[in-house]
């Protein structure tokens, strides 16, 4: 027993002892990234999630990139371009010494016309193939030039070569790599894919043959960590860098230490009570009317959110391109109760509201269940799974009544027309709002190059849209990370894209 | 015959796994949500789902899906992930490894406290030393497994720093080993209060058995007539536990991998049941059947071997 126990100890002891480097000790030159899930690809022709993106950026660049921290467009591998007049056809003058990773050669016209072709041809079965719904053609007019054709004008072409799906790949690399390329990209970024644990870690290397500004870290490592607690624990005991933040109690504890820094930018993100129009009692404009009085928004976004997200003042969050504010109400039970009585529900009414059963969701849920309950309207809380939800939402059965969030992009085009066409009810076009006038304007809107038109009619349209209460905006939810002060120039963005451009460790 | 009643077992399995994969192809398309909603998000147009759809053969009438599928797993070959395009082999080839290890962790954890206090608590039987451990036992399998990791995530890993808060270790044995305590500690704790307990149970009927009052008698230590004598005759009954309990730990994993941020197939599963990524969730499905035929198998070829009498 005495042996036995001895060698117990000195096993015991052999184990604490190998634990890895000493907690909390950041390494100049190298940033420890915190995201939520492990990536899924790193092919940019077939990624959908958030921490793919992330990762791909810093691999795979695209003709174009927004400017650090805003929507603006700048060139990146496309140094210059230009659109004829009919906005059919754009001719982009490439970069002439971005070199690929790893002896893979340099990028050429070739490279990016197969990477369109790559992109919406059927052999890859693209998720995101009809990204340019228009797309005709792409040809290599000399090794640095490409001319793109359009069937119709798209005027927020550019915002979607800013995309993962349009970043140019090695064409050489995927021909040899096949469906291996998708674990081991290849592209002309400042940093390289060097290896993966899967659902531990992915490490990227500064590329030493970078052809623009070089990197400013030497490592860069994404630690998918699913679980909320475990990442803020690894985070507080600086094995981790940087994290997103999504519960306000942490948010609050973070803000409050000196030794971190948060960083928090209105998201692209509005959340948002619907209604579908065409069943009662929500068929009634006044039931509608009567429960945008019914609800104290600032209360929630005081009290509940508490600076996870701002109130809404737009149907649009305040990134988007040609959003308009037209978003308000009056936090009035009274007048509510009144016009209640007027559509005849004198006596309030029953009604399922289905939410997503996370949090994000059943915390405002909660919340206006009790406003609702004080004029008389009794929501019994559904919560539903969330792909259940979105598949349910999306048919002819649809839900009288939920609560969700849905995200946009720098332009609202893609959005605009999803939401607002008649033609798209009931797949994206919830509250089933069908009106003539709104469809023209979109149409309009969505066919021309002209910005001041499409500013106009844009404006018009999200006026009369707002006018029907298909929806009752809540908030624009905040895109949030926190760093520790170590980590130096990072600059958070409305889509939490995280961004390394000029980065470094400063212990 | 050992090799005989395997060989039956393993033929026998075949039919089993067989219904297994059917429920789990037909079930999967009972449940409402759509993959490619899942991927496209909530924006996408009809058009664009449809689209997708077909192309990955979505769309296709139900026999012809589940005829191809069956075609696919009789050639041995399990499909493609919807969403990574990597094969299911693949995914799960990475994540299996460590699965395995916090079940053995698991399951070492749960035999190398369980047994010894089922033991003493039948040695000293009715004593103070008994109602500890019957206690310690209880808390194992009330508190939850989420809380007592992330408790000791907390207390070891955060605080102290003897332990790494996330992952499976860099590569190295040794790191495998240190980032493996806490995970396992926390899995097995449900499993030693059963162990204890049932060890406990068969210890008391073992020595009460007249071969141990002969030992007894012929002036053997203590320690023999408990370890060497009673035990190995208590040792059936625990063994199967230990068997019943793995498929048990095996569901087990998955809090525990998600607390700890260790990959796992636990964790697999359940994103890609959320997602919908059908060929993944077949593929885990299947692969468990497999090892939980294999374990029980494992278990009652243990048993003859245990005890002679025990016909095979």
């Amino acid at each position: 027993m005495y042996r036995l126990g001895q060698i117990l100890t000195a096993f015991a002891a052999m184990v604490v002892i190998s634990a890895s480097a000493a907690h909390g000790a950041p390494t100049p030159g190298e940033l420890k990234v915190g995201v939520v899930a492990d990536i899924s690809t790193l092919d940019p022709q077939l990624m959908t999630n958030i921490t793919d993106s992330s990762v791909s950026q810093n691999i795979n660049e695209g003709l174009v990139r927004f400017k650090l921290g805003s929507f603006e467009i700048e060139p990146l591998l496309a140094k210059s371009w230009t659109v004829s007049e009919d906005g059919l056809t754009w001719t982009f003058k490439l970069v002439e010494n971005a070199e690929f990773h790893k002896g893979h050669g340099s990028m050429t016209a070739e490279d990016v016309v197969f990477t369109f072709e790559r992109l919406t041809g059927e052999e890859l079965k693209a998720p995101n193939r009809r990204l340019i719904s228009s797309f005709q053609s792409i040809t290599a007019i000399d090794p640095h030039t490409v001319e793109l054709k359009l069937s119709a004008p798209d005027p927020s072409l550019l915002v979607k070569l800013a995309q993962r799906a349009t970043a140019i790949v090695s064409k050489k690399a995927v021909e040899e790599k096949g469906a291996a390329f998708a674990l081991d990209p290849i592209g002309t970024g400042p940093y390289q894919f060097d290896s993966r644990v899967t659902g531990q870690s992915v490490l990227l290397v500064k590329n030493a043959g970078y052809w623009g500004t070089p990197g400013t870290l030497e490592k860069v490592t994404y630690l998918p960590v699913p679980d909320s607690t475990t990442l803020q624990l690894a985070f507080e005991a600086g094995d981790i860098d940087m994290i997103p933040i999504e519960d306000s109690l942490k948010l609050a504890e973070y803000e409050a230490n000196a030794d971190l820094t948060v960083q928090a930018v209105p998201g692209l993100w509005t959340r948002f009570i619907g209604f579908k129009n065409t069943v009662a009692p929500f068929d009634n404009p006044k039931v509608r009317e009567a429960i945008t009085y019914a609800i104290d928004r600032q209360n929630m976004v005081d009290n509940l959110f508490q600076g996870l997200s701002t109130i809404a003042d737009g149907i649009f969050a305040p990134a988007v391109l040609h959003r308009v504010p037209v978003v308000s109400y009056s936090y009035d039970p009274e007048k509510a109760k009144a016009l209640l009585a007027e559509a005849g529900y004198e006596n309030g009414f029953s009604v399922d509201m289905m939410v997503p059963n996370t949090a994000r969701f059943i915390d405002p849920a909660t919340a206006v269940q009790a406003d609702l309950a004080k004029v008389g309207i009794r929501i019994n809380i559904v919560p539903v799974e969330l792909n259940t939800f979105i598949t349910t939402l999306s048919t002819e059965q649809g839900y009288p009544m939920y609560l969700l969030a849905r995200g946009q992009d720098p332009t609202p085009d893609r959005v605009i027309g999803l939401w607002f066409l008649s033609t798209s009810i009931p797949t994206t076009n919830w509250a089933r709002i069908n009106d003539p006038e709104i469809d023209a304007w979109v149409k309009e809107g969505l066919a021309t190059m002209d910005e001041n038109v499409r500013e106009d009619v844009f404006r018009k349209a999200q006026e009369k849209f707002f006018a029907y209460n298909g929806y009752y905006f809540i908030d624009h939810e905040n895109s949030i990370t926190v760093h520790h002060n170590w980590v130096k120039n990072f600059v958070n963005d409305a889509r939490n894209s995280i961004r390394i451009d000029n980065v470094t460790i400063e212990p | 015959m050992l090799g005989r009643l395997a060989l039956q077992r393993l033929l026998a399995a075949i039919p089993t796994l067989f219904g297994a994969i059917v429920v789990v192809f037909f079930v999967l398309q009972l449940i409402p949500g759509d993959p490619v909603r899942a991927m496209l998000g909530e924006n996408a147009s009809a058009e664009e789902v449809e689209e997708v759809r077909d192309s990955l053969g979505l769309n296709d009438p139900l026999a012809v899906q589940f005829l191809r599928f069956a075609g696919r797993y009789a050639t041995g070959d399990f499909g493609v992930s919807i969403f990574s395009r990597q094969p299911v082999i693949e995914e799960i080839g990475q994540r299996l490894p460590s699965t395995i290890q916090l079940a053995l962790g698991g399951v070492l954890v749960a035999v190398v406290l369980g047994v010894p206090m089922g033991v003493l608590a039948a040695a000293r039987r009715g004593s103070l030393i008994d109602h500890l451990s019957l206690g310690t036992s209880t808390l194992g399998v009330t508190i939850p497994n989420f809380l007592v990791g992330i408790l000791l995530s907390f207390a070891f890993a955060s605080k102290l720093g003897w332990f790494p808060t996330l992952g499976a270790g860099s590569g190295g044995l040794w790191s495998t080993i240190n980032a493996l305590v806490l995970p396992s500690l926390t899995l097995g704790l449900a499993g030693m209060a059963l162990v204890a307990r049932m060890t406990r149970s068969a210890m008391i009927e073992a020595l009460g058995e007249d071969y141990v009052r002969t030992a007894n008698a012929k002036g053997l230590s203590q320690r023999r007539v408990v370890y060497w004598h009673a035990l190995r005759n208590a040792a059936i009954p625990i063994v199967t536990i230990v068997g019943l309990n793995f498929g048990h730990l095996l569901g087990g994993t998955v809090v525990v991998e998600l607390v700890f941020a260790r990959p796992g197939l636990g964790k697999l599963l359940l994103d890609a049941l959320l997602a919908r990524d059908y060929p993944v969730v077949q593929g885990v499905c299947f692969l468990i059947a497999v090892l939980f035929i294999l374990v029980n198998l494992i278990v009652d070829l243990l048993q003859p071997l245990l005890d002679p009498r025990v016909q095979a």
